[in-house]
């Protein structure tokens, strides 16, 4: 039950129905604004770059071109792929996490968040795709049948896994935001005319608010929900066992799937939030994404974050524990005091005590401080990859192989091809799709109105607390 | 199809017209409403069988995939990877992804084909307001007499719609 009172309001400004269909929508049936169309063109120019001439080079040349060598198989492209996959995770941690857990301030921030989902799957996906070297040999990886190869692909392979689970979970984040959509599509289609008419017609696959079909739509996406809830735990996991089951000082750790599903929900909040002080300033949303959402992921953020801190003290430990000579190594020499150290110490105080400071609550209502440290947190994620991708295969068993990384030019325009990808999609969504969940909305604002205590029901809790 | 209908702006209205349509056991064809209200659905108890089937979907996919990794792995081509035995409990990982896959595709086939969703449909019925903040009561004109008729209009104006009309 909501209580207003007890959780404070969600929506502000006595908000009615159709004043939130008009305030979500504005930011489509207004002109775009200057800066969507600069960031739209950078976004786009990093994009072109990236994926319209680095890949097909790396494509057309070989992975030759990046920095991976003998020693460092595995470079940005997988410490991106991860990247990203942790970034992917948000909306799904965010949406369905929050909404098995009835968690009701998620409706301002679902719709972004699976947006960006989707967006960050597909950036992700890229680098496997890539990495192979030989993509239009990428069918071979699927047990298409009959079987005209004599061979099965090895079902034990963690990376044949990653195949199947990365798939699976951008079909689900995508059909569960299509799906969540079709209500405010329908909305739109409603109030439009022309050509805008006909898209929203044909994308709302003729969605009316029938008592009946909200109870499938209900039942549809509790489901969706609680399939793709289970399904982030395994992705990630998955891709942590890409590492751990290798047999590198390192990589060859039983922390890596709930240290890997942790850090997903990590970065990928910490990306919600950079994103949501973006929307909610650029369509003056603060009645809708109001300082208490920042507050309550703030407090989500903190909490991970010791999580991750205790994760790198238990790797620490266990390296010591373990009396492993080379799993000593790789921190004492090698992330401590080594080549990688810089890397390393920038990781612990970006993802284990920056965000320490939401302990504060001024820190955490104050916007531009949530905005740096939620950037601060993504770089650090990022080094956190590098530190587990790099480090332990430059410096392995043997010194006389040891080899150091260094990416080139070409790694670097790949992702930022990805993030220009990732930056078009987030700006045609905000354009194009209610970024706010607008049935979501209506149906919290109901609660709102529905629950506020009256004066006699607080004089009776009033009594009730004093044992009257 | 000619439709007596009551339209709405306030959900607390909605519900008190939606009490009386109950007592007066008034052949209700739909309650068109914004956005979900759970009260409303279990006014009038509105059901779907989609988690059951999707359950069976679930048995369908976890039976289907497993068949398929034995028979490949095991049956067909049984590579020896270290000695280990070909029946793997590294199956369960792929058997969770493919049954996830298959329930989730089944279930939202359903669906849209339970609700006749497809682009393209031309819609019944349409009103100014129907998905915006307009909550509207069908009933099928037909299945009332004018006694009813007269009843449920006096009902439908003393809980406060905002129109009451017949469409066509």
């Amino acid at each position: 039950m909501y209580n207003k009172s007890v959780r404070g309001e969600l929506i502000l400004g006595n908000k009615t129905y159709a004043d939130i269909t008009n305030d979500v929508l504005r930011s489509q049936e207004e002109k775009a604004p200057l800066w969507w169309w600069i960031s739209f063109a950078l976004f786009f120019i990093l994009m072109s770059i990236g994926i319209g001439w680095a890949i097909p080079k790396t494509i057309a040349t070989g992975i030759g071109l990046w920095g991976n060598n003998n020693q460092v198989p595995w470079g940005w492209a997988i410490i991106n792929f991860v990247w990203w996959i942790g970034i992917g995770h948000a909306g799904t941690a965010f949406s369905i996490f929050l909404l098995v857990f009835r968690q009701k301030w998620r409706t301002s921030i679902n719709r972004a968040a699976e947006a960006m989902t989707v967006f960050a799957v597909l950036a992700a996906g890229l680098f496997p795709a890539i990495h192979v070297g030989r993509p239009w040999d990428e069918i071979f990886i699927f047990p298409y049948g009959p079987n005209s190869r004599g061979l099965w692909v090895n079902f034990n392979s963690p990376l044949l896994w990653d195949v199947f689970a990365i798939l699976t979970y951008l079909t689900t984040s995508a059909i569960f935001w299509y799906i969540g959509m079709l209500p405010d599509f329908a909305t739109i289609r409603d109030r439009s005319t022309g050509f805008k008419k006909k898209v929203f017609t044909a994308v709302s696959l003729g969605w009316v608010g029938k008592m009946s079909s909200w109870r499938k739509f209900e039942d549809a996406l509790a489901i969706l929900g609680g399939l793709a809830m289970p399904l982030v735990i395994a992705v990630h996991s998955i891709v942590s066992t890409d590492f751990s089951a290798g047999i590198l000082p390192g990589w060859h750790e039983t922390i890596f799937p709930p240290f890997f599903v942790v850090g997903a929900i990590f970065s990928g909040f910490s990306m919600v939030v950079t994103l949501m002080v973006i929307i909610r300033k650029a369509f003056k949303l603060q009645d809708y994404v109001t300082d208490d959402h920042f507050d309550a992921i703030a407090r989500i953020i903190t909490f991970v974050s010791l999580i991750m801190g205790s994760a790198y003290l238990i790797e620490l430990f266990i390296a010591w524990y373990s009396g492993n000579t080379y799993e000593s190594y790789v921190f004492t020499e090698n992330y401590f005091k080594g080549h990688y150290w810089l890397p390393y110490w920038l990781m612990i105080i970006f993802n284990a005590f920056l965000p320490q400071l939401f302990w504060f609550k001024k820190i955490r209502r104050n916007l531009k401080a949530i905005f740096i440290i939620t950037i601060f947190v993504n770089v650090g994620m990022w080094l956190e990859r590098y530190n587990i991708v790099v480090p332990p295969a430059a410096e392995d068993f043997l010194p006389a192989n040891w080899f150091h990384y260094s990416s080139t030019i070409i790694d670097k325009w790949v992702y930022l091809g990805t993030i220009g990808l990732f930056g078009v999609g987030v700006l045609l969504f905000i354009r194009f799709v209610p970024m706010l969940a607008m049935n979501e909305l209506k149906q919290q604002a109901k609660r709102q109105t529905e629950l506020v205590p009256t004066e006699e029901e607080k004089e009776s809790f009033k009594k009730f607390l004093n044992n009257e | 199809m000619s439709r007596l209908i009551a339209v709405y702006n306030d959900d607390n209205k909605l519900m008190d017209a939606a009490d009386q349509l109950v007592q007066m056991n008034a052949p209700v064809e739909e309650v068109i409403t914004p956005f979900v209200i759970e009260e409303l659905l279990a006014k009038f108890h509105v059901k779907s069988n989609i988690p059951l089937l999707a359950f069976f979907y679930g048995v369908m996919g976890i039976t289907s995939v497993f068949a398929a990794l034995y028979y490949t792995f095991v049956v067909d081509y049984p590579l020896n990877i270290g000695g280990k035995p070909s029946l793997s409990l590294t199956f369960p990982i792929l058997m969770f992804v493919g049954t996830v896959l298959v329930t989730v595709l089944s279930t939202v086939v359903t669906f849209f084909y339970q609700d006749s969703l497809k682009p393209g449909k031309v819609l019944d019925f349409e009103y100014p307001g129907m998905n915006d903040d307009k909550m509207i009561v069908l009933i099928d004109k037909s299945k009332i007499n004018a006694d009813m008729e007269t009843k449920l209009r006096d009902m439908f104006a003393k809980t406060g719609a905002e129109k009451v009309e017949v469409v066509e």
